[in-house]
């Protein structure tokens, strides 16, 4: 029994060797992570320490494993940036891009049998390891997960994982893997064949060297071996035919054409499994290359991980203040949003304190977080036990009194800056110094509201969005009276509840708020303009919004729409604010006159008749009396930079000043299109003195409203950019 | 240039496309020789004076592979100088092939050429042959593919068609055809096809509903709902189409071309072998075009088909006497109608396919020959027919009765 362990590198190896018995066993573990990604760097060494197993003639079978508790989470996605180097050439990218497969390749026809053994999770290249070696065997650590979630980033599984899947699964069960980017368990991952064999943590060695050691494992793969068929059938047979058909239909109904991952994940599959599998590989590199060259992977990298990731780990929270947590919570207006607030932070191990005008409306409040918590383990997304913890937590009180002792208390009272003045004097004559009121106004400045504050720099806004169970931003609004502290408090807060914070300067309407509003006032400038309802509503939708403003408007309720437009409205003068608001106020007032106020009242600009799918009133579209019916393209124009203009005067006028948060407050806050990566990216990829030019000549044809602020056009003169990748 | 004119033509009748169709046991060679043997015999032909025979065949697989149409000429017992060739523009193929020989014919480049085709769905079902069209993702992409069913319903949303017009339509297509045939107006053209021992299997298209009527037709569901919605297709059709709300779901079985087997043979020939052969030619062919069109709307194209033969041959919609509208779906005729100003009852006078089904290589050299009787029978004088075509296309033909 010999055991030798040899570094293999002089300083900071992420591969160390061990040769036990005739196995070499590749242990992987990046010290300076908590889960091992695959870099240049590993590559190098895993490579270097692989071929040394394979010189060596003592070592007869070789174990990939990993030091950590999991196996390997995925490629570095920093690296990203660099495959898409101007200038570079597509065969240089594919050169580059091309590493880790041709490495996994390697393993898999080196001539020695490689186990796999995953202590846990194995995502992206992770899994695509395993899948290079020819026997997998998992440990049954709960929570572990195994999958291919590279389509959510705009890229695909580029170092085997296409082949190997259709290889392993058929074309059939491969599509919705690959191109949903799903995760499986350990347990999903054996059914599917996936993985071999899944044991208890403690023998996740001993079983892969006994799988060795009792010949189950065959150093050659199954579709390098002679009279392979593809399981399924191949693209002509008619089930994986049906997959097919279905697939490219139902993906590009939902994608549009703005995804190039999905398609590309399509043709692995369907033009990559007829052929040998070097040359499935090669064509797997070679469409990675092309969607690691679209502005579109790289958006999405940008803003749904790395924005996301630093606003999770709350990057920007003030210095200098220790980690806080809520232990009680106080919610002032036990409507929905109210009721949602406290849910989520039950949920979360914070004690509630509900109340509202009167004991029978909190009691309210209170039932709706129980029957919402009901509802989650009818679905089984909660368990009894938890939901019983959760409501436990959860009080309706009669009393302002009864919010003593509250860290924190959030107002979710109507938007009335006169009821909320009176709401906070009668919460800070029983809160404590410490405790910190947070205002969930969607459009009051704070400041104003912090007026009828005695501790202003307590004052906070938190405003969330609905349903808030579901939507996972808090749009965290900084007063300027508002301290370090509360800020780094209140992120505090947003983390605890597990929600990510985007951080903005005070305003009417801040950020999130006057975009929505600028989008649905655009949909309304076109209605006004002639343009057939119907056309704006497809168009919107081909643009990427989950749906039509004049859809929108009646889901939120006209009369919101209508509040909040006013209000903004009033906010502003001169002739670009007329030309924003006048027509469409007038709309919304001729709705709001007429008692049409959206879904809630059974009709708006859509009917809804019972029994039948809602549909725009006929009215509507005898109205569109626009003798030459505008482009698609033309109409989702505007309908984008409608958005992306006010997002542009947030940032302007100091109220979004952060780049990855203005990107990605507008993909969680109201669902901007996240193949855009954001209103600042979209001026940057357009080049922002194309976008200005852009924007002038829509103001020469539709409106001052098109304006840009001046400190764009100084920012565009400048050759700036908001990212710099 | 010489003319070409049509000397004759035969057609097998339309089985049912299903197994327990009259014609399930038939052959697909069996039924092209069919109709090649009854050119032959009732004219006693020298088959070697015909230089090519043109079939469509639109699944050419398995046994309705390998260039059909030279297999069933040798089965027929033509004469080894007689060529084949099988063709496929999809649902147009039989009138494709009636052009197709018309040029060869007029260029001089061939004196007799028997045009037509032979489809046995009910043995060699629709799709057949695979092909790229909806499961390349890359193509499907780029096309905008959605199946036809769906284009059908999309033409009906767009245009405001309801479904108790396209029903009607239908019961028309079934009362016209039970009557043409009761009134003996197919007896010229349709021949009978036998079984190994000389037995009839089957003498009147299959499908004819005579009493069918509009409550009939009102029990059936909407083929393509589920289709449209779950797979996304109707997202597809509106994504090329935003002017229309929402795709609803009006075609069924009941008013969209029957499934059928059945074959088709057309003389045609130049004035110059007629006369030598001592054949009297029944019309000549002024005109024919084909087109592309929008493909994921697919079946617009007959309108622009014929408007492009009518200018070929300097005619307008006026002189034209009758047309055959191949009733894909019940939506592709009634477009047809509206967008030319024509009134319906100069289309389909003896029915369409919706009632005596659709062969899909043959049909366009049958509604060619039907139109020739009807002219006949009638005294008129022109006719165009046209069809509507996968992947967007349109062909048309206009004859004039000599």
């Amino acid at each position: 029994m010999s055991s030798t362990s040899i570094p293999t590198a002089a300083s900071a190896p992420h591969v160390t060797t061990r040769i036990e018995d005739g196995i070499g066993l590749l242990t992987i573990d990046q010290h300076d992570r908590s889960m091992n990604v695959f870099t240049p760097e590993l590559d190098r060494q895993l490579r270097t320490a692989f071929d040394a197993l394979l010189a060596d003639a003592a070592v007869t079978g070789i174990i990939i494993c990993s030091g950590k508790s999991s196996f390997l989470a995925g490629a570095d996605l920093a690296q990203m940036a660099a495959f898409n180097e101007p200038g570079s050439t597509p065969a240089q990218t594919l050169d580059r891009i091309s590493a880790f497969g041709n490495l996994f390749r390697h393993i898999e026809t080196g001539g020695k049998p490689v186990v796999a053994a995953a202590s846990g999770t194995a995502l992206g290249a992770g899994l695509e390891l395993m899948l290079g070696c020819h026997y997998r065997i998992a440990s049954d650590a709960p929570g572990a997960q195994f999958g291919l979630p590279e389509v959510k980033l705009g890229l695909l599984p580029g170092a085997g994982g296409t082949q190997r899947v259709v290889r392993i699964v058929g074309i059939a069960a491969s599509i919705p893997l690959l191109t949903q980017g799903t995760a499986l368990s350990a347990a999903e991952a054996h059914k599917l064949g996936l993985i071999h064999e899944v044991v208890p943590a403690a023998s996740l060695i001993d079983a892969a060297k006994a799988a060795l050691r009792d010949g189950r494992v065959n150093a050659v793969a199954p579709w390098d071996q002679k009279g392979f068929r593809l399981p399924g059938g191949d693209a002509y047979a008619l089930a994986p035919t049906q997959a097919l058909v279905a697939a490219n239909a139902s993906l590009h109904a939902a994608h549009r054409d703005h995804m190039p991952a999905p398609l590309a994940i399509l043709r692995c599959v369907y033009e990559g499994a007829r052929l040998p599998i070097d040359k499935g590989l090669r064509l797997e590199q070679k469409l990675f290359t092309t969607l690691v060259r679209d502005p579109v992977a790289h958006n999405l990298i940008r803003t749904l991980f790395f924005a996301r990731q630093s606003a999770d780990k709350l990057v920007r929270r003030p210095i200098g203040f220790a980690p806080s947590k809520v232990q009680r919570l106080g919610i002032v207006g036990a409507g929905f949003m109210g009721a949602g607030i406290a849910e989520v932070s039950a949920l979360a191990g914070i004690e509630v304190v509900l109340i509202d005008r009167d004991k029978a409306s909190a009691q309210r409040g209170y039932e709706s977080v129980q029957r919402a918590l009901d509802a989650a383990v009818a679905r089984q997304r909660l368990t009894a036990d938890r939901r019983d913890a959760a409501l436990a937590r959860v009080r309706a009180v009669e009393h302002y009194a009864d919010l003593a002792g509250c860290d924190l208390v959030i107002e979710a009272v109507v938007e009335d800056a006169g009821i909320k003045a009176k709401v906070t004097a009668a919460c800070e004559a029983v809160l404590g110094d410490r405790a910190i009121l947070a205002s969930n106004t969607s459009a009051l400045p704070i400041g104003e509201l912090a007026a009828a504050s005695a501790r202003r720099d307590r004052f906070i806004g938190l405003h969330f969005f609905s349903p808030v169970s579901k939507m996972a931003l808090v749009e965290v609004i900084r007063g300027r009276d508002t301290s370090d502290e509360t800020l780094a408090r209140a992120l505090d807060y947003v983390r605890q509840i597990r929600k990510t914070p985007i951080i903005v300067n005070d305003g009417p309407g801040f950020y999130t708020t006057r975009c929505v509003d600028a989008y649905l006032r655009e949909g309304l400038h076109l209605l006004a303009d002639g343009v057939d309802p119907v056309l704006i509503e497809n168009a919107a939708v081909a643009l990427g919004m989950p749906v039509g403003p004049l859809a929108l408007a009646d889901k939120v309720g006209i009369d919101v729409a209508h509040h909040v437009a006013h209000f903004l409205a009033a906010r502003e003068s001169g002739p670009a604010a007329v030309d924003r608001h006048a027509r469409a106020n007038a709309l919304l007032d001729a709705k709001v006159g007429a008692g049409q106020l959206g879904r809630k009242s059974g009709a708006g600009f859509y009917a809804y008749p019972e029994g039948a799918p809602r549909h725009l009133q006929t009215a509507l579209r005898s109205a569109a009396t626009a003798a030459t019916q505008p482009a698609s393209s033309a109409v989702q124009q505007r309908l984008l930079y409608a958005q992306v203009i006010e997002a542009t005067r947030c940032w302007a006028e100091g109220v979004a000043t952060d780049a990855s948060d203005t990107d990605l407050g507008a993909v969680l806050g109201w669902a901007f299109p996240a193949y855009l990566g954001g209103p600042l990216s979209v001026v940057d990829q357009t080049g922002a003195a194309e976008f200005v030019r852009r924007c002038d000549a829509l103001v020469a044809s539709c409106g001052a409203r098109f304006m840009v602020p001046v400190r764009l056009r100084d920012f565009a003169a400048s050759g700036a950019r908001f990212h710099t990748t | 240039m010489t003319d070409a004119l049509i000397y004759d033509h035969v057609r097998t009748p339309r089985g049912r496309g299903k197994p327990d169709g009259a014609l399930h046991e038939v052959t697909s060679i069996h039924l092209g020789a069919t109709v090649l043997s009854a050119l032959r015999d009732r004219h006693q032909l020298d088959t070697s004076l015909v230089d090519d025979v043109i079939f469509g065949v639109v699944a050419p697989v398995g046994e309705q592979g390998q260039c059909l149409p030279r297999l069933a000429a040798i089965a027929a017992g033509y004469s080894e100088k007689t060529a084949g060739v099988q063709i496929n523009r999809f649902c147009g193929s039989g009138l494709e092939s009636v052009n197709m020989a018309a040029g060869k014919v007029a260029a001089g480049g061939a004196d007799f050429v028997v045009a037509g085709g032979c489809e046995s769905m009910s043995r060699v079902p629709i799709l057949s042959d695979g092909g790229a069209w909806s499961t390349d993702p890359a193509l499907a992409y780029t096309a905008n593919f959605i199946p036809q069913g769906i284009s059908a319903d999309l033409m009906a949303s767009k245009y405001g068609y309801r479904r108790e017009q396209l029903d009607d339509l239908a019961v028309e297509s079934h009362r016209r055809a039970a009557h043409a045939w009761a009134d003996g107006r197919f007896n010229r053209s349709v021949v009978p096809v036998r079984d190994l021992l000389g037995e009839i299997l089957l003498e009147r298209d299959e499908t004819v509903r005579a009493g069918c009527t509009r409550a009939d037709l009102s029990k059936l569901k909407a083929s393509f709902a589920e289709l449209g919605v779950k797979a996304g297709f109707d997202a597809l059709a509106i994504a090329r189409y935003p002017d229309v709300e929402r795709v609803i779901h009006v075609h069924h079985a009941g008013n969209s071309s029957g499934i059928v087997d059945g074959a088709c043979a057309m003389l045609i020939g130049s004035k110059a072998a007629g006369v030598a052969a001592g054949l009297r030619p029944r019309a000549r062919i002024r005109a024919f075009a084909e087109i592309g069109s929008e493909p994921t709307i697919m079946l617009t194209g007959p309108a622009y088909a014929a408007e492009k033969a009518l200018k070929k041959a300097g005619m307008s919609v006026h002189d034209i006497d009758l047309f055959e509208v191949n009733e894909a779906f019940a939506a592709v005729p009634m477009r047809f109608a509206e967008v030319l100003g024509i009134d319906p009852a100069r289309i389909n006078v003896n029915g369409g396919a919706i009632a005596m089904g659709h062969p899909l290589g043959a049909t366009g050299a049958i509604i060619l020959g039907t139109a020739l009787d009807e002219l006949e029978r009638s005294g008129k004088s022109t006719a165009l027919a046209t069809l509507c075509i996968g992947a967007g296309m349109g062909v048309a033909t206009i004859i004039e009765r000599i």
